[in-house]
């Protein structure tokens, strides 16, 4: 009964004509940027946060989510018809949805795709409604050694897992936990790391870093680079669209399976939608009859890793609702844009504001039906969007991340930072550190050590209170484990490729 | 051992090791306690002595992976597209509040169009009008920003 008079109330909430609004608004931006290769969700994210400071927090909230489950659903579409994957997570979409267009068969693996988006997501609603509220209660029991404990654990996984290389990515949270300290210190009232510089006594801006970061070192890299697609050839009528009942056969397991380990991973602090869609493929592969089959077009092969990343997208919002830990960089934008609209996230964010949880939870339901109406009929509309030459693109989302940025403090200040930080990105992205995981710690960072202090504070500076607490002693365990699972893995990796010659 | 390291290792390494050490440096200019707690130096400092431990991480990282893994070759900074787009931003930022939001998206567009060759001087100047236009409609008039069009 609980759980239907809330729904009830996330009803009332998600149906307002603002919400509405901004929701559909969300989720076509979304959509719109995952087609479009070169911007990601967090450049975007990024650079429409400081046009929410204009809404009210569930409407800002409603339309940043939609942006990024919305980009999930656009990425792939690039993918499959041409190769170039509008998102992280939709790269796995190029390995079988390529071959798909190659041999003619694009409509249907965008209705695929679309179809299976969508079951996904709904399937991480569902967990999202059931679990974050059981979560939320159980952390109120959680004191702040618990909370140090869950984010180590956090930043670590989302150093650790799914990467290239561990030690950059740990580089790049030890970085991002640095940013973080810039500022005045709210204990002490001391400026650290401000060099003077008054602008800086509030901290560096969520919005300023991710922009750089994100929105002018992707455009550094690729201005000159993208090309228009050749998607001009491709008709897609409602016809070349509609699956056989072989593919309709081969895409129910996959379906169920990609939903179960994208909503799985999802929810752990720290791994991505990315990391489940890639997940999601390799199961698909090593359980079928005939893996030969994939990267030749199999529709499985699409179907498990776009449902993976839909639920995946959904259920980040899990630890990020109930226990304020972000799941993923750019749902750690959201916190920081919670925060900015005065809503602590955190185990009472559930039960203080219960509007903004369900409201929230009931407009992805909404979002997901959109994105189906937006997606199957306007399929050819979205194709032609792709053709949209990137020389004339990236001159807009410059000046759109200007007068973003600018418009914070209407201070041309900003502007100067977001451009340091945009160097920064593609120096990084040069020496290949992945930026996603800095801006975990830039936004965990302040929480991390405030949590720290005050554990020392009541422990009176002993830190075995970490470890005396069952709880966060075992949170501590798992990220020593984690750890060790990755030395280990990386030693036996060695091991094999000096066997091998 | 050392000569297997890749060379964007060695850079990589370097510039965490350079960071971690300057922030270091820079908190032990805080106190470590006040009244008898924990003080403002303590966080910074445990976390730049990480960074320099990652540091020395990623060299260790660079001896197990090899240079197969990493091809050096793909060092190669896009210096005119650096130029292009910063001096584009460099000039929104220099001429927006002097001169107003329409020159300052003319300069911008034509400096940062500039990085993409293929695109002509035209195209370039089309997009910088419609934009110039549009983003005066929606800043401006539409959200009111404070963002006069012209300054005089």
């Amino acid at each position: 009964m609980d759980i239907l008079a809330n729904l009830a109330l996330g009803f009332s909430v998600a149906l307002s004509l603002s919400a509405l609004s901004y929701c559909a608004l969300g989720v076509t931006l979304g959509m719109l940027i995952g087609v479009l290769p070169g911007i990601g969700p967090l450049a975007t994210v990024g650079m429409l946060l400081p046009l929410t400071y204009y809404a009210p927090p569930n409407e800002a909230i409603i339309m940043l989510a939609g942006i990024y489950y919305g980009s999930m659903y656009g990425g792939s579409t690039a993918a499959i018809l041409l190769n170039l994957p509008g998102t992280a997570g939709a790269a796995v979409a190029c390995l079988d949805g390529y071959p798909m267009t190659q041999k003619g068969r694009a409509g249907v693996a965008l209705f695929a795709t679309t179809i299976a988006s969508f079951f996904g997501g709904m399937v991480g609603i569902f967990i999202l409604a059931a679990f974050a509220p059981v979560l939320a209660r159980l952390a109120l029991s959680f004191g702040s050694p618990e909370y140090f404990a869950l984010m180590v654990l956090g930043l670590l996984a989302a150093a650790l897992v799914g990467g290239a290389s561990p030690a950059r990515s740990l580089a790049m949270v030890l970085l991002g936990l640095l940013f973080g300290i810039v500022g005045t210190d709210v204990n002490s009232g001391y400026q650290r790391y401000t060099f003077g510089i008054p602008q800086l006594g509030d901290g560096l801006n969520l919005v300023i870093v991710t922009t750089g970061l994100f929105g002018i070192a992707e455009v550094i890299n690729n201005a000159g680079r993208i090309r228009k697609g050749s998607v001009k050839a491709l008709d897609i009528s409602w016809r070349s669209m509609l699956p056989t009942r072989d593919d309709w056969r081969r895409s129910v397991l996959p379906a169920i399976r990609g939903s179960a380990v994208g909503s799985t991973l999802g929810v752990l602090p720290g791994t991505g939608a990315a990391l489940s869609a890639f997940v999601a493929y390799a199961i698909e592969r090593r359980s079928a009859r005939n893996p030969e089959r994939f990267g030749q077009g199999a529709i499985e092969g699409i179907v498990a890793p776009e449902a993976a990343n839909n639920s995946a997208a959904q259920t980040a919002f899990v630890p990020t609702l109930s226990l304020g830990i972000p799941g993923d960089a750019i749902v750690a934008i959201m916190l920081g844009a919670l925060i900015l609209h005065g809503v602590t996230p955190g185990p009472r964010l559930i039960s203080d504001q219960p509007e903004l949880f369900w409201g929230l939870t009931v407009s992805f339901l909404i979002g997901n039906l959109l994105l189906l109406i937006l997606n199957l009929p306007l399929i050819g509309l979205w194709v032609r969007i792709l053709a949209i030459p990137y020389g004339i693109l990236y001159p807009a989302i410059l000046i759109f991340i200007c007068v973003g940025v600018y418009s914070i403090n209407n201070s041309t200040f900003d502007v100067g930072v977001a451009i340091l930080f945009g160097l920064l990105g593609y120096v990084m992205r040069l020496f290949r550190f992945s930026p996603a995981p800095l801006l975990l710690g830039l936004v965990l960072g302040p929480l991390l050590e405030q949590n720290m202090r005050r554990s020392l504070m009541l422990s009176r500076g002993d830190p075995w209170i970490f470890f005396e607490r069952p709880l966060s002693a075992t949170i501590l365990a798992l990220a020593a484990g984690l750890i060790l699972f990755m030395l280990v893995s990386s030693f036996l990796r060695r091991r094999r490729a000096t066997a091998e010659g | 051992m050392i000569r297997r390291i890749p060379a964007s290792n060695w850079w990589a390494a370097a510039m965490m090791g350079a960071v971690g050490a300057f922030g270091a440096w820079q908190a032990t200019h805080y106190p470590f306690e006040l009244d008898r707690i924990i003080g403002p130096a303590v966080f910074p400092l445990g976390l730049s002595l990480l960074l320099v431990g990652t540091a020395l991480a990623i060299l260790v990282e660079g001896v197990v992976t090899g240079p197969t893994l990493d091809d050096d070759a793909g060092i190669r900074p896009r210096w005119w597209s650096i130029l292009c787009i910063c001096g584009g931003l460099l000039a929104f930022m220099l001429l927006v509040e002097r001169v107003g939001l329409v020159p300052a998206i003319l300069a911008a567009v034509m400096i940062a169009g500039r990085a993409d060759h293929e695109t002509t001087i035209l195209t370039n100047l089309i997009t910088a009008i419609g934009l110039a236009a549009s983003c005066t409609f929606v800043f401006y008039w539409f959200l009111r920003l404070p963002l006069p069009p012209f300054i005089w």
